[in-house]
């Protein structure tokens, strides 16, 4: 085999994997925010994840779930995480997030069917609706900066982004609900 | 743990701001109950979604602003991918998929006080909140940050009236001289002083520290002042729990609405029941309404209470009670928001507030007296009115089109009602004017209806000022509207923007309403009722 053959295969390999994470990584996301919460630790740990699922990439039956597969993986990095960091923030007791890692995993098909709907849904929202929201959640600017940025006060901001949200579950629900009749 | 605190907990969970006690109980709730914990994962789906959501619009608008001209195909949702794809040199291109956002470390709805991180520099010490300050304040140690934000750390106000609005939702009144230290987005110690804290309903708690104790809150508006003896605490609403740093862990004492309590410094466990209400924590621009009004007003709401809702506001004076709702809604009312900065009318607004009211929206308010008129003598009601662009309009959502009153919709309306048991009296026999949804200014004398073809520009600032006249069988009417650029006449005009005909209106009234059509949206300020046009138009305070 060439040095050139090795690395197309090489290429080939980071190509696979990249495209196995890109179609997961919201619902691995979501998977860790289950147990984290806090989006800087769920940020660490996602990225974690992500490395230590690159380096056992060969350990991975192709045949499988790569969702269980990551799934596994991350709850370990969890578990590292709160072993080192328990102690920096308040954090569920590892029996808790066991518990819902379990849950969490079992639930993939409604998660992955929550996820798709948001989607769905976001696009029903007005520009300015989706703005609110992304720099709200995207972060680069404080609620009391977009605030300022929208002319609003940022109590009002608050509680629209409640009500957002609030319309954006019912919209899952319902979309959920339609799905589930439908099918 | 009820479902409305399990939500209370999870929203104080994601944004940082839970307290032990709560996560406690919230790991308690989730690790018994099955359905908790299945609301749970709903909402951290939502919030997971919203944020990976969030970061690939922000990837996407990356690549658009760096390609934008030679790659305008990538208008996709995917074009990040494959610029991702094409410069990634090693899978760790993909690890970085969110290291790579230039926001890494400014999450908005998470406070980081304690995330620690080898790799990484400690960052500038985070905003916690927004400051504004009275003009006259004297500062020995303002806020540190610029553009009005402020970070932990110490703050000495020498004297005027400051207000802290924590990110966290809660919302401290300094009264100088004081000295707080702030300590995280929801903590702050008191060292000398008066604070009047609110917390208001987005907050998921406060914790005010004091050298001899802790004062935690249950849904509050609190103030506590502290000098070199004592410390009092006053509870305007809700309550809160005393709990001293001393050895006694077994006192705690909780301090109601409408209780007060003194503790010796010497003796923080040892609680000493005062008179209510007794200290004036907050300096009221009121007062200073009045006296320049020298007696003539009647009433005057100019929304300047710093710290508070407006249903429990005790803001403006000649009233019998707060605002409170018109219409069938029991929730919060409309909103005192900061006035925008410049002049009006030749005064200076800044540091001042306003009322933001919505579509939909209707509010009361009784006087603290009616006010009768007995034949030759004139009432005047004048408002500052700024019509505003409704939410729901500048969302760019469409008007449903099914209301009831479509037509009256946009309809801007304030109601002098007669003093009756009867609801139907009063809606037959009030007095009214304000603009209409077609933007004509009107006004109703008791079913007699006046108008003028007008337009007010949006945004803009109109002084309304409504003149009633009671004669011997009949009452008159007329509004006159200023634009911002007009100069408000010194004495009651001969010209009126709108006049009424004679009518036979009533001649008590007990309160005056606000009300707003559902596609309108208001800004009203300086709400004026007085027997003088001196006393209506000057805007001096």
């Amino acid at each position: 085999m060439t040095n050139q053959n090795v690395q197309r295969d090489a290429d080939d390999d980071t190509a696979a994997f990249m495209a196995l994470l890109m179609e997961h990584r919201h619902r691995l996301y979501a998977f860790i925010a289950k147990q984290l919460v806090n989006p800087a630790d769920v940020e660490d740990v996602f990225q974690k994840t992500s490395i230590v699922l690159w380096k056992k990439m060969q350990d991975f039956d192709a045949q499988g779930s790569f969702f269980h597969w990551a799934c596994g993986i991350a709850f370990n990095e969890v578990r590292n995480f709160l072993t080192v960091q328990r102690r920096s923030r308040l954090h569920f007791d590892v029996e808790l997030v066991e518990l819902m890692a379990r849950e969490a995993a079992e639930e993939e098909s409604l998660s992955v069917s929550r996820l798709d709907a948001l989607r769905l849904c976001l696009r029903e929202l007005s520009e300015r609706q989706q703005l609110i929201l992304q720099q709200c959640y995207a972060g680069s600017e404080s609620i009391t900066e977009v605030a300022q940025q929208l002319g609003r006060e940022r109590t009002a901001l608050y509680k629209q982004l409640a009500r957002l949200r609030e319309k954006l579950l019912a919209c899952i629900r319902l979309r959920i609900a339609q799905e589930g009749s439908a099918s | 743990m009820s479902d409305e605190t399990l939500q209370q907990s999870i929203n104080a969970l994601i944004t940082g701001t839970i307290t032990e006690a709560e996560h406690r109980s919230l790991q308690n709730r989730l690790s018994e109950d099955a359905t908790a914990r299945a609301t749970f994962r709903e909402r951290m789906d939502i919030e997971a979604g919203l944020r990976t959501w969030a970061a690939d619009s922000g990837a996407y608008r990356q690549v658009l602003a760096s390609d934008s001209a030679s790659k305008k195909s990538l208008r996709t949702d995917w074009g990040w991918r494959i610029t991702l794809m094409a410069t990634a040199a090693s899978i760790l291109a993909t690890a970085l998929w969110w290291t790579q956002r230039p926001d890494r470390d400014q999450l908005s709805l998470v406070d980081q006080p304690n995330k620690t991180s080898p790799q990484q520099t400690p960052p500038a010490a985070p905003s916690l909140g927004q400051w504004i300050a009275q003009a006259d304040c004297v500062w020995q140690q303002p806020p540190s940050l610029p553009n009005g934000t402020f970070n932990a750390g110490m703050i000495k106000l020498t004297s005027g009236a400051a207000e802290l609005r924590f990110d966290s939702g809660t919302n401290v009144v300094l009264e100088g001289p004081c000295e707080l230290l702030v300590d995280t987005a929801d903590s702050a110690r008191l060292l000398a002083g008066k604070v009047y804290v609110h917390v208001t309903e987005v907050s998921n708690g406060f914790l005010l520290e004091t050298p001899e104790a802790q004062i935690i809150d249950e849904g509050t508006q609190y103030a506590v002042a502290l000098d070199s003896l004592a410390t009092e605490v006053h509870v305007f609403d809700g309550s809160v729990i005393w709990t001293p740093n001393t050895a006694d862990a077994n006192f705690e004492d909780r301090i109601a609405t409408g209780e007060a309590r003194r503790y010796l410094r010497s003796q923080p466990s040892r609680a000493n029941h005062i008179p209510f209400g007794q200290r004036q924590f907050v300096r009221r621009i009121d007062e200073q309404v009045r006296e320049a009004a020298s007696g003539a007003l009647l009433a005057y709401d100019g929304f300047e209470n710093l710290a508070g809702q407006l249903r429990r506001d005790r803001s403006g004076f000649g009233w019998s009670g707060g605002w409170e709702s018109a219409g069938f809604g029991r929730g919060p009312l409309a909103e005192v928001i900061d006035a925008p900065h410049g002049t009006v009318f030749g005064k200076d607004r800044s540091g001042r507030r306003l009322l933001s009211l919505q579509g939909g929206e209707s509010l009361r308010r009784q006087f603290e007296k009616p006010i009768e008129l007995s034949p030759g003598e004139t009432i005047f009601v004048s408002l500052l009115i700024s019509r505003q662009v409704p939410e729901v309009q500048s969302s760019g959502e469409q008007s449903t089109g099914d209301s009831d009153d479509d037509e009256q919709s946009a309809a801007i309306q304030i109601v002098l009602e007669p003093d009756s048991v009867s609801p139907r009296f009063t809606r037959r026999h009030s007095v009214s004017f304000g603009v209409r949804s077609d933007q004509r200014l009107f006004l109703n004398n008791a079913g007699t209806i006046a108008e003028t073809a007008t337009s007010l520009a949006v945004g803009e600032p109109h002084l309304f000022v409504f003149m009633y006249k009671a004669e011997a069988n009949t009452t008159t009417a007329n509004l006159r509207v200023y634009r911002a650029n007009e100069l408000v006449d010194e004495t009651q005009p001969s010209v009126w923007t709108v006049y009424g005909p004679a009518s036979s209106g009533p001649t008590k009234f007990s309160s005056i309403r606000l009300s707003l059509g559902t596609r309108a949206a208001a800004q009203i300020d300086e709400l004026r009722v007085s027997d003088s046009w001196n006393a209506a138009v000057d805007l001096t305070n």
